[in-house]
């Protein structure tokens, strides 16, 4: 009398642990091991320069020979330090820009109007609670 | 054998059954004097190329809407002297929204200020050129105030008295309305959102039915610090507020919406937030309150349908008795 279970063999044991660990594999490093973080800026509603944000550094950006403004970068992290529409004094207006701070988390941006800009950052390991924020017009 | 042929052949049926969430694509900008982000995903055809199409349309609209661009239509429209004046839909949809909503409050939402914005110089965005007026100057220009002034016949328009239009206390709801009605024409289950200078339209529920989450803008914290949260699954949310466009002369805070009779901006709030289903209401209101305070606030809103927070003078945070509907709460 055969006794071999002819709807599952050693085989089909073997190839589905290779399948689920093949699973498991992937969607452990779809879901731990993000990109790294880079900083994106947009000059005039295009990609201006791609910044991998893993060290200390400054960048200046320019239209054409103008210079426009210098951003800074830590791990994880890029804020802009000076921009050309500078404060006036007198009215202690903010500079928009500037005032932002650092950001970190995927969701964040830095906004110059003036100048065109747009940064914002993308492969964070953190992001916004909020999808989008409304600011005064 | 039988039972691999089983389990693989599940594996592929799920892969092909299973609904996968939308990929959403988004494109940020400098547009219309603010920042744009459109999020935004289809099945039918591709996103990038419909966010970009969105994107176009900024240059039509700001030779309709922007008062300051020699040879738009608001800006011929403005140096018309007086005489009737053919304008396209868009323009007078807006303008005719823009009157109605001035005669429902009574003038205190007022788009004929618009002789007053460059005395303060808040039409650039130089802000050195950012000044308080004197108030001989002042007066001059509140004789070229007054929404009565504005004349409609079909489709044409006629500015009495040098009356200058400003619309832009209901243009940015009334674009991210167009732009969302675009994205729907495209394909009506698709889903995202329309944000233009913090006025957001939504095109359809994130993922297909899931609000999306909006931060509100603390009036006295950083660009991306919200204070609050409102949760989305359509309509359009907006703000008014004193924290961007001002100037702070002898500790006094002078911003850019100003009460037509006077010709300053008021201290009663420092942010109004509106939710609506009306797009025009998702600035107007805000726009409102900012001139006319708390109490007219409480009662316009509850006449027109919309959702409120506000926030006062003293920084205390005032909500319309339905924000609780749209309140998200970490």
């Amino acid at each position: 009398m055969n006794t071999k279970n002819k709807f599952f063999s050693k085989w089909d044991l073997l190839l589905i642990v290779f399948l689920v660990a093949g699973l498991g594999i992937w969607i452990g490093i779809k879901q731990f091991s993000p990109p790294a973080a880079k900083a994106i800026i947009l000059l005039d509603g295009k990609v201006y320069k791609v910044i991998p944000l893993d060290k200390n550094a400054y960048y200046k950006i320019y239209r054409g020979d103008t210079y426009l403004m210098t951003v800074e970068t830590k791990p994880g992290a890029i804020r802009a330090t000076y921009s050309t529409n500078w404060i006036f004094p007198q009215t202690e207006t903010t500079q928009v820009s500037v005032a932002t701070g650092w950001i970190s988390k995927e969701g964040e941006t830095i906004i110059s109007v003036p100048n065109k800009i747009v940064i914002y950052t993308e492969g964070s390991k953190e992001r916004t609670l909020y999808d989008a924020m409304t600011y005064q017009n | 054998m039988i039972f691999t042929i089983v389990v693989v052949g599940g594996v592929i049926g799920a892969i092909f059954f299973i609904k996968p969430t939308p990929k959403y694509y988004t494109r940020y900008g400098v547009e219309l004097g603010t920042n744009v982000q459109i999020t935004y995903a289809t099945s039918k055809g591709n996103a990038k190329q419909v966010v970009d199409e969105m994107f176009k349309k900024f240059s039509d609209y700001e030779k309709i809407f922007d008062p300051w661009l020699a040879g738009s239509e608001l800006y011929n429209l403005n140096h018309s002297d007086g005489k009737w004046t053919k304008v396209s839909p868009v323009l007078l949809t807006v303008i005719k929204d823009s009157i109605d909503f001035s005669k429902l409050t009574d003038g205190k939402f007022d788009p004929t200020v618009g002789r007053l914005i460059p005395l303060w110089g808040f039409n650039t965005d130089n802000t050195r050129n950012w000044h308080l007026p004197s108030p001989e100057e002042i007066k001059d220009a509140l004789k070229h105030v007054g929404y009565q002034n504005v004349e409609i016949r079909g489709d044409e328009v006629r500015l009495l008295n040098g009356v200058w239009l400003d619309l832009n206390g209901m243009m940015e709801g009334y674009i991210a309305q167009m732009l969302v009605e675009m994205a729907k024409k495209n394909d009506p289950n698709s889903t995202g959102f329309v944000d233009i200078g913090g006025t957001i339209g939504i095109i359809g529920p994130k993922n297909g039915n899931e609000p999306w989450i909006v931060g509100i803008q603390d009036p006295r914290g950083n660009p991306n610090q919200a204070i609050a949260y409102v949760k989305l699954y359509s309509g359009y949310v907006g703000t008014s507020g004193d924290y961007e466009r001002y100037i702070i002369v002898d500790g006094k805070r002078y911003y850019h919406i100003f009460d037509p009779k006077t010709g300053y901006s008021n201290d009663y709030l420092e942010s109004v937030t509106t939710v609506s289903t009306r797009s025009i209401y998702s600035d107007g209101f805000g726009v409102f309150s900012m001139v006319a305070g708390e109490k007219a606030m409480k009662e316009m809103a509850q006449k027109i349908g919309v959702a409120y927070y506000a926030i006062n003078e003293n920084g205390q945070v005032i909500k319309s008795a339905n924000w609780n509907e749209y309140e998200y709460k970490k």
